[in-house]
């Protein structure tokens, strides 16, 4: 009796043990060496799972996988530091041609207010993948209908309006400061309300805490339709986004575009054959159909930049986020 | 009686043999990554994503559920055998879970652990099911203000557990408090405490804290002692099942566990661990009093059954109640939930107001799968119960180098990164120092649990108010939570009179010297 009683949960047991034994293989399974599909691919996620780079990066080893282009690919989580720590990582792994690791916009600006000792400099630029445009966002019931009711409204009280957004210096507080220079509001004085996330944001706005709410679309995207307890009021895209209804910060008449966009970069010290393989990789997996679906899962548009392109974009946009994080005073 | 009906076809699409080898890996997978601190169910369910975009919906969301319920009672395992807690939202079951595994009776706090987890997911699923909408808008009544108060009513709360000298007690809140300021403030964005270090910037993870503090913390004072130190393996294990007094004593602790899952899950941002803390609190409290009117022992701090039983049956509602946002507003509350939406959305659903109404049947299907769940998660981790307190059963320094190795391991998981080691190691090193004067390390860990989300709460809300306190008190929900809080100060401090008053009498008959 007594040893069957103990039989039963040593086997499930070893069941368990058998299963977790099995998954750790799948992920640590090394094959180095052969070329090409079986080689391994380090995707280096800058964020916890959940966040946005983990997602970019889970999306790519599945596509990769999918399309059957890479079955060897590795996500690795190193969030901290607004991505820096991320950025260290790759910095530290000089020469080694096999490591993606998922940057953009938030990257850009967290080397800038964390006063971090590697820029993106300390990296090689693969290519930029995917974008997502910001939005903002009111309640429902919210007085302003338009971004000139709204500059009205924040040039009378700007040190008091509370607006909400992601964490500071991030990309939500970057385009926040980035509208209320465009209404001519000193960006520095804003009563910005920094939160550790899209979902709290739209608590904030939902239970009356703050005014007006500035993040990326996908954020809120399921709360501005019809009737959502949320309004958008303007979308930072250069044009009318396809099934979205709410004008752009340009058509409103006020100059600025803005994208939160999404890139891959490689450590430093590769040859010029070494990035042009990645770079190839990346080039191709864009142009499948499981990549199609990504985007439209996500509500990511398709801004793909090859090396040359997205190295002269990245320039510009460190040099426009010192800007912006100089004004804001962090 | 319409929802019961929903529910019912739910399950009847649900309970499919494909489904239920689906929930069963889930669970044990859960109960897996729950064991190993460090390695959360968000962890576990974003590497299972990939996996699910072939998978049909009813199928992934069974999984999932499975592992979520499931991380939630691993972590509790490691809590009442190790004193490790393998998640924040198990902190609160070490205290008397693991004093019950010193006192020979692993088998029972794991057993009253599950069945709390089961009675709990099935009450708080159901809940979900049938009060979904009033919840949410329950919980969007949440403002700064409001949270701020919740904390305050936490701390007070959880005050129980502090028990011996206050000012021990106090020290080490502080301690907590101090080790919660570290890294990036959120509200300003200035560094604080950082040393000059990235990897600090994000302050100090609750995993290294619990880990150093509880666990290797234990390990260095254990060997510190040498000898002297109490012999696991000398301890019986006796009966392994619960008897009828256990579960006398338990039930009740479940349903109001329960309540206060339910009652908080919902409220985004307060996560799991508030209403464990509460839980335990209040059981604490019930004990003491009714030791007080019938005489009996209050077995709280020698390990006290109730003291398990409610925390884990709160932290399982509460993982249902996370549902309430989650499917009303799109709104996640836990890292897992994030990942459980971003698998809704490659379904084609749309978490928000509309949900119920656009995709009934998917909806019902997702919460039938929560029952299958805790079906499973009793039926797979009771059994187990004798069998992993028979851990305890191996020598000392076997069970204590296995402590460090997976201690170590867990810390090295979140973000390989050898700085935490470091800071592990400090902290590990507090902890014998805090053991070695007597300080005890719950407080601590209350400490940095919830000191961040006072600070941020409180500073939110006057700068959303421009600087006027007013906001602090402005809602009923504030005020009603005070007030609890003048309750839960006043009463112990008068009844400590009453009991002085009465003692009087009988000092007249000491002999005076």
């Amino acid at each position: 009796m007594r040893d069957r009683g103990v039989l039963l949960p040593v086997l499930g047991g070893a069941c368990a043990l058998l299963l977790v034994g099995t998954a750790l293989f799948d992920v640590r399974q090394s094959a180095a060496s052969g070329s090409d599909e079986q080689e391994k691919l380090l995707m280096i996620a800058p964020a916890a799972p959940g966040g946005g780079w983990d997602a970019q990066a889970r999306e790519m080893q599945n596509g990769l996988r999918e399309e059957e282009m890479r079955y060897n690919v590795e996500v690795r989580n190193a969030d901290g530091a607004g991505g820096t720590i991320g950025l260290s990582q790759t910095a530290n792994r000089e020469g080694q041609d096999n490591v993606l690791t998922m940057t953009g916009l938030g990257m850009v600006g967290a080397v800038e207010t964390t006063g971090s000792p590697y820029t993106m400099e300390d990296s090689t630029p693969v290519a930029q993948v995917a974008s997502e445009y910001l939005a903002v966002v009111v309640p429902e019931d919210s007085p302003h209908e338009s971004l000139d009711d709204l500059a009205e409204d924040w040039r009378e009280r700007s040190d008091t309006l509370p607006v909400a957004g992601g964490s500071m210096g991030g990309v939500d507080q970057i385009f926040a400061a980035r509208v209320a220079q465009a209404m001519d509001i000193e960006p520095g004085g804003i009563n910005y309300l920094p939160y550790a996330g899209g979902g709290e944001v739209l608590t904030s706005l939902l239970s009356d805490t703050s005014e007006v709410g500035f993040g990326t679309l996908g954020d809120f995207a399921d709360q501005i339709e019809d009737d959502g307890p949320l309004r958008a009021i303007a979308i930072s895209s250069p044009e009318r986004l396809e099934g979205v209804d709410v004008p752009t910060i340009q058509e409103e008449g006020y100059d600025l575009e803005m994208s939160n966009w999404r890139g891959v970069i490689a450590p430093p010290g590769l040859t010029e054959e070494e990035t042009a393989r990645l770079e190839d990789l990346v080039a191709e997996l864009v142009t499948t159909d499981t990549w199609a679906d990504t985007l439209e899962r996500n509500r990511w548009t398709d801004t793909y930049q090859g090396r040359e392109e997205f190295e002269e974009f990245l320039d510009e946009e460190i040099e426009m986020t010192q800007e912006t994080v100089e004004e804001l005073g962090l | 009686m319409d929802t019961l009906y929903q529910l019912m076809d739910g399950l009847a699409a649900a309970l499919t043999p494909e489904n239920l080898l689906w929930a069963f890996l889930g669970v044990l997978l859960g109960t897996a990554v729950g064991v190993l601190p460090g390695m959360g169910s968000a962890m576990a369910v974003a590497l299972l994503l990939p996996v699910t975009f072939r998978m049909d919906p009813t199928g992934a969301f069974i999984l999932f559920a499975g592992v979520y319920y499931g991380g939630m009672f691993g972590g509790a395992t490691t809590s009442i055998l190790l004193n490790t807690p393998g998640q924040a939202s198990s902190i609160a079951t070490t205290y008397e879970g693991h004093k019950m595994a010193l006192a020979g009776r692993a088998a029972q706090a794991l057993g009253t652990a599950v069945i709390g987890s089961f009675v709990a997911s099935i009450i708080g699923t159901l809940i979900v099911a049938l009060f979904a909408p009033v919840m949410v808008s329950f919980a969007l009544n949440f403002g700064p203000g409001e949270y701020f108060a919740l904390t305050v009513f936490s701390f007070v709360a959880v005050a129980a557990v502090v028990s011996g000298s206050v000012l021990r007690g106090l020290t080490s809140l502080l301690i907590g408090l101090a080790i919660g300021l570290i890294g990036i403030d959120a509200q300003s964005g200035t560094a604080r405490f950082d040393f000059g270090s990235a990897t600090l910037l994000d302050g100090v993870d609750i995993v290294i804290v619990t880990v150093g503090l509880l666990a290797l913390g234990e390990v260095l004072y254990v060997a510190a002692r040498g000898k002297s130190a109490a012999d696991f393996s000398a301890i019986r294990t006796g009966r392994p099942w619960l008897s009828r007094g256990d579960f006398k004593r338990s039930w009740k602790p479940w349903l109001r566990g329960t309540a206060l899952g339910s009652a908080f899950g919902p409220i985004p941002g307060s996560g799991a661990e508030i209403p464990t803390f509460l839980s335990l609190g209040a059981e604490r409290r019930l004990a003491a009093r009714r030791a007080a009117r019938t005489g009996e022992e209050n077995q709280f701090g020698k390990g006290a059954i109730e003291g398990v039983a409610g925390p884990e049956a709160a932290n399982n509602s509460s993982a249902a109640g996370t549902m309430v946002p989650l499917l009303g507003l799109g709104l996640p509350t836990s890292a897992t939930a994030a990942i459980m939406l971003a698998a809704f959305q490659q379904y084609g659903l749309q978490p928000g107001p509309v949900l119920f109404e656009r995709n009934a049947d998917l909806v019902w299907t997702l919460l039938a799968s929560l029952l299958i769940g805790s079906v499973l998660l009793l039926v797979i981790n009771l059994p187990f119960a004798p069998l992993w307190a028979k851990l305890l059963k191996l020598p000392k320094p076997y069970l204590y180098a296995g402590i460090t190795l997976f201690s170590v391991l867990a810390v090295y998981a979140i973000n390989t990164s050898v700085l935490h080691l470091v800071v592990l190691i400090v902290i590990a090193v507090l902890g014998l120092g805090m053991r070695s004067f007597g300080l005890p390390v719950a407080p601590a860990l209350i400490g940095v649990v919830l000191g961040p989300i006072a600070e941020n709460e409180f500073r939110r809300a006057l700068a959303a108010s421009s600087g006027d306190p007013a906001i602090l008190f402005e809602s009923g929900i504030s005020l009603g939570l005070y007030g609890l809080v003048l309750v839960a100060a006043v009463v112990p401090v008068l009844t400590h009179l009453r009991r002085r008053r009465k003692a009087r009498p009988g000092a007249e008959h000491e002999p005076v010297a």
